[in-house]
């Protein structure tokens, strides 16, 4: 980029675009797949089956959008999605509500242990999801939880990675901010919530949409913690498409379109603070 | 779940207090509420819901079965592996043979054994009717000979050949011996056309299972204490995999049932699975558009003479403990089930073998009008039926079965694999043992 804000080319930019357009190319493969899949017939999927996208064969000869319909109507999409929709919105405010606090104290507030109990904090991101899965199942029935949206959603209500997040972000902010607004007479509260959350809309915002994608996406949980249709998500209604003798490919993949639709829509909605805040946080992958 | 984590769990979860000791005739079911997992989705859940709507609107103890779709058996196993250990297990639920073996580790499961003699609420002289090698599949001899499970159908391994393609590569039969396999394998394949033998699944490791018996040879030793991998007739089934995967005579399929597309694609003269699978196999043929005539035989044998020995498939329905009340109540719903009517027209919709001779004559239509379903139906009852080892903590020996059935086919060495893979698999074995 040239001082006047013009983009210009020199061997070693081009090679870099050369990079990230193979990278990006790699990143759509499975997505345009999914998509040229979701609109081919049953046949198609077994004879007219390419991996490049520039080979007719990758492509149907015939779009089936019936596809779509059969997939909302066979697996009673409208109902896991709005079960989805609800799930996810309900976990990702408790996620917000109890990492945005626990951060917050982290960052700003000195009490006695708080590095140690930060560290045991911290230790916890290393135990795999799948240890947590009995326990959380003992937890959840013997509340009287299962197959409620209660049982989908309170377990994942909080989660050290997001207070991690948010504790590196809140722990930037200039402590003279919060002194003069204590000299005001503000306390925690007011402070975090007049001062501190309106500064990290963008962490917020990342948290917000990882928290939705990872309920989003999450299976093994909801199978076992319902039993019927009435709170299951879109991805229960996925596997209906797989019996134990073979799969309905083409009634698959229209439905994973529809479930990673709204998802594609909100991260490109939030693209740009979901950037910003790993930038800020140090984060890096 | 990673399998190892939820075996563990449940290991280390002290289980007592489900179920009491009562004499089964003394129950009255009456008015029970059961709650039945299985794996069946689409049409068969759909059938299936309509089975227990049958049975709860007709039977005569005011039963209510609640039928719940509960995932893919790993799914089911996993959330039975928590329902356990939580104590809110289900009435009713499908289970390989070792999936209830290691429940049963748990002591989580009722022997069916006093339901299914018992003067008042047993089968009586029906038990007679039952294919023997069906019936006689879940009792575990782990288990004191317990029965930790009942079949509500079966299936069995077959191989599905392009009949067209082998007329039109001079052979007049389908193949009945691995050399003859090999041979045909080796002419279907032209590299040009990007066509070859068999489609290899590399997923499932109950084909090595079947390939391994149908050399003479088990995966599990004569006396039932452990697992046997370095055995000749493995040695032999990995060597021969490797030799035609090495000449490009067979090929892995990326992902699960895609073998049926490169099937029905007319890409590979053969396909190993299920008869479970027979209706997809139909559709992919249909689908692909090549308009060719298939069928099924027996898997191939290491000898030309003698019966067939052939993998008996199809997970059964276990009892978790939970009231004497509900026990019973899901044990009539099992022997309701297993009526000759019901098994008929479960066979009509699913495709899978009735587990009672009564119900022959009911599918007779199915026989005639579905000429490949007959031909496997006259299979299983011409071979000799071959059932996995039904011991604790055989899943993660099948993962550890299909870890080294894929290092062989890259090229690994196949004494010391298979040698390793017995030494892991019988630590296995110890640390699953009840």
């Amino acid at each position: 980029m040239g001082t006047d804000g013009r983009l210009r080319f020199t061997p070693g930019s081009a090679l870099v675009f050369v990079v990230l357009f193979l990278g990006a190319a790699v990143c759509i493969m499975p997505f345009l797949f999914m998509v040229s899949t979701s609109l081919k017939t049953l046949g198609e999927t077994a004879t007219r089956v390419s991996p490049i996208p520039f080979e007719p064969a990758f492509w149907p000869r015939v779009p089936q959008f019936s596809n779509y319909i059969t997939a909302w109507t066979e697996a009673s999409f409208s109902l896991y999605l709005r079960n989805s929709v609800l799930t996810a919105a309900i976990t990702v405010a408790g996620v917000l509500a109890t990492s945005s606090l626990a951060a917050y104290a982290f960052a700003k507030i000195r009490f006695f242990g708080s590095n140690a109990l930060f560290a045991v904090l911290l230790a916890t991101l290393i135990i795999p999801e799948s240890v947590y899965l009995v326990p959380n199942f003992i937890l959840v029935t013997r509340l009287g939880w299962y197959d409620t949206l209660a049982g989908l959603t309170v377990p994942f209500m909080a989660s050290a990675f997001y207070i991690f997040l948010l504790r590196q972000f809140f722990a930037q902010l200039p402590t003279e901010l919060l002194e003069s607004a204590r000299i005001d007479g503000a306390g925690h509260m007011r402070s975090f919530f007049s001062i501190v959350l309106p500064l990290a809309a963008a962490p917020l915002f990342t948290v917000s949409f990882l928290a939705f994608v990872g309920s989003w996406n999450s299976l093994q949980w909801p199978l076992v913690v319902t039993g019927t249709p009435r709170w299951r998500p879109i991805t229960v209604g996925l596997t209906t498409f797989i019996s134990e003798a073979g799969p309905q490919e083409h009634l698959r993949m229209a439905g994973a379109v529809i479930a990673v639709a709204p998802v594609v829509l909100l991260y490109f909605i939030a693209q740009r603070q979901f950037t910003e805040a790993i930038a800020r946080s140090g984060i890096k992958g | 779940m990673k399998r190892s984590l939820a075996l563990l769990s449940l290991l280390l979860v002290p289980l007592v207090g489900f179920g009491q000791a009562k004499p089964v005739s003394s129950v009255d079911p009456t008015g029970a509420t059961v709650t039945f997992w299985y794996q069946h989705s689409g049409d068969r859940d759909k059938a299936m819901q309509a089975m227990i709507a049958d049975f709860n609107a007709n039977n005569t103890w005011k039963i209510t079965v609640k039928g719940e779709y509960a995932g893919a058996y790993d799914q089911i196993y996993n959330k039975m592996v928590a329902a356990i250990a939580a104590r809110t297990p289900p009435d009713l639920v499908v289970a390989y043979q070792n999936q209830s073996a290691t429940y049963a580790v748990s002591d989580a499961l009722t022997d069916l054994n006093p339901y299914v003699k018992d003067a008042k609420w047993g089968l009586g002289k029906d038990l007679g009717d039952f294919f023997e090698g069906f019936i006689s599949q879940d009792v575990n001899a782990q288990f004191g000979g317990k029965r930790l499970g009942f079949p509500p159908n079966r299936s069995i391994e077959v191989l599905y050949y392009n009949d067209t393609w082998l007329k039109a590569l001079a052979f007049t039969a389908p193949p009945k011996t691995w050399d003859e396999f090999a041979a045909m394998c080796q002419k279907a394949t032209d590299a040009a056309a990007g066509t070859y033998g068999y489609s290899l699944d590399t997923l499932d490791a109950s084909h090595l299972f079947a390939f391994v018996i149908s050399r003479g040879g088990d995966i599990a030793r004569a006396d039932g204490k452990g697992y046997a991998f370095n055995t000749p007739q493995m040695k032999a089934t990995m060597l021969f995999m490797q030799k035609l995967y090495k000449n490009g005579w067979a090929k892995k399929v990326a992902k699960m049932y895609d073998y049926q597309n490169e099937f029905g694609n007319q890409k590979a003269l053969f396909s190993i699975s299920s008869t479970s699978g027979l209706t997809n196999y139909a559709s992919a043929v249909k689908a692909g558009g090549k308009n060719f005539d298939w069928n099924v035989a027996p898997v191939p044998q290491g000898f030309s003479a003698g019966k067939p020995e052939i993998d008996l498939y199809g997970a059964s329905v276990s009892v978790p403990k939970t009231t004497p009340e509900r026990q019973l109540a899901a044990w009539l719903f099992i022997k309701w089930f297993s009526e000759p009517a019901q098994q008929a027209q479960w066979t009509k919709v699913s495709r899978y073998f009735p587990v009672r001779k009564a119900a022959e004559p009911l599918i007779q239509e199915l026989l005639t009008s579905d000429p490949k379903f007959a031909t496997a139906w006259g299979i299983l009852k011409s071979a000799d039926l071959r059932a996995e080892p039904p011991f604790a903590g055989y899943d993660l020996v099948r993962d550890k079965m299909l870890a080294a059935y894929n290092k062989i086919l890259d090229g690994a060495e196949v004494d010391a694999t298979l040698a390793d893979l017995d030494v892991q698999a019988n630590k296995i074995f110890k640390d699953s043992a009840p």
